[in-house]
């Protein structure tokens, strides 16, 4: 367990570095990292990797999160299985708190907002749509994120 | 911010499926793209080097770090956006919160153990920077990661109109 959150914590910090190399660094062999990993990758612990993109690069200006509010009594499932549909929707979950449902999408201009915003709405029980436009433009996500999992690995490691 | 950097088709190809799965062998890279290992090589490469990749990111299940709670949270103030991001980044698990147009000033992602350290974090928040409003959305069931719905080519509509 303890060094399954070692590997792990490797890996949050360069999900691209080879087996040898973690191996070194922990002090055991390539081949028991490579088993350690398919293992918590057939238990679940791990979904998978995802390169790291700068969006600005390809002309992309931010994100775009989406509040989305459904249609009292009405199913979820169709709404989230269509958001997941559009274009540039990168991340569909449901929230509790004074919305249903949050997507998060890139936009490259205004125009690109529009349509989003539009398509949105067409999605089926979408009772209304709000926007909040942050200027973070790493995908998948910030970097902070693999940051804070491999310190958090590297604690509970330790205990 | 970077500069827009021209990539081919090719190159599309070759982020998608790094998009699928970072740890791809580049002999299958070049199986489905159709070229050498060597020019796969040579892409990745230069797309680095252009800062368009900038590394790879690990999606685990965040129970196993005990992180039960996930929440996005938008903070409404008047007061200055940026020194409230340094504090918030500083001392609780948000990541890198950024300012924000639309419904709120500040938006956040925030990981917590359990639903009673959210409220800290919030607590601290709102009481150090008598911020008007902070708004939770904690995010339940397993999120849906659609990373592959992302367009690599944005087209420059706004340019094209004027």
């Amino acid at each position: 367990m303890k060094l399954d959150l070692l590997i792990l914590s490797e890996l949050e910090k360069d999900a691209q570095i080879s087996f040898a190399k973690i191996a070194k660094k922990l002090g055991t062999s390539p081949r028991t990292v490579r088993m350690r990993y398919e293992k918590m990758k057939k238990e679940g612990k791990i979904y998978g990797s995802v390169v790291s993109i700068d969006l600005s690069k390809l002309g992309y200006q931010g994100k775009a999160i989406l509040l989305i509010t459904i249609c009292p009594n009405q199913d979820r499932t169709d709404t989230i299985s269509a958001l997941k549909k559009i274009r540039n929707v990168l991340v569909v979950t449901e929230v509790i708190g004074p919305f249903d449902l949050l997507a998060i999408a890139p936009v490259s201009d205004l125009v690109s907002i529009r349509s989003l915003i539009n398509e949105v709405k067409r999605t089926p029980n979408v009772q209304r749509v709000e926007v909040a436009c942050i200027s973070d433009v790493h995908f998948p996500l910030n970097p902070g994120f693999g940051r804070v999992l491999s310190r958090k690995s590297c604690e509970l490691a330790k205990t | 911010m970077g500069i827009k950097v021209r990539i081919d088709e090719t190159d599309e190809k070759i982020l998608m499926i790094l998009i699928k799965d970072a740890r791809t062998r580049l002999k299958d890279i070049a199986k489905e793209c159709g070229i050498s290992s060597v020019s796969v090589l040579n892409r990745i490469k230069r797309l680095k080097r252009q800062g368009t990749i900038t590394g790879a990111t690990l999606f685990p299940n965040l129970k196993s770090f005990g992180f039960q709670t996930v929440a996005t949270i938008g903070i409404e103030t008047d007061s200055n956006e940026d020194e409230i991001s340094r504090f918030i980044a500083k001392h609780t698990e948000l990541i890198e919160p950024s300012p924000s147009i639309g419904k709120y000033d500040l938006t956040a992602l925030v990981y917590a153990d359990n639903l009673e350290a959210l409220d800290k974090v919030v607590y601290e928040v709102r009481k150090r920077f008598g911020v008007r409003k902070v708004t939770v959305n904690v995010w339940t069931g397993r999120p849906h990661m659609v990373f592959e719905n992302i367009d690599l080519n944005p087209k420059e509509c706004a340019k094209n109109e004027t």
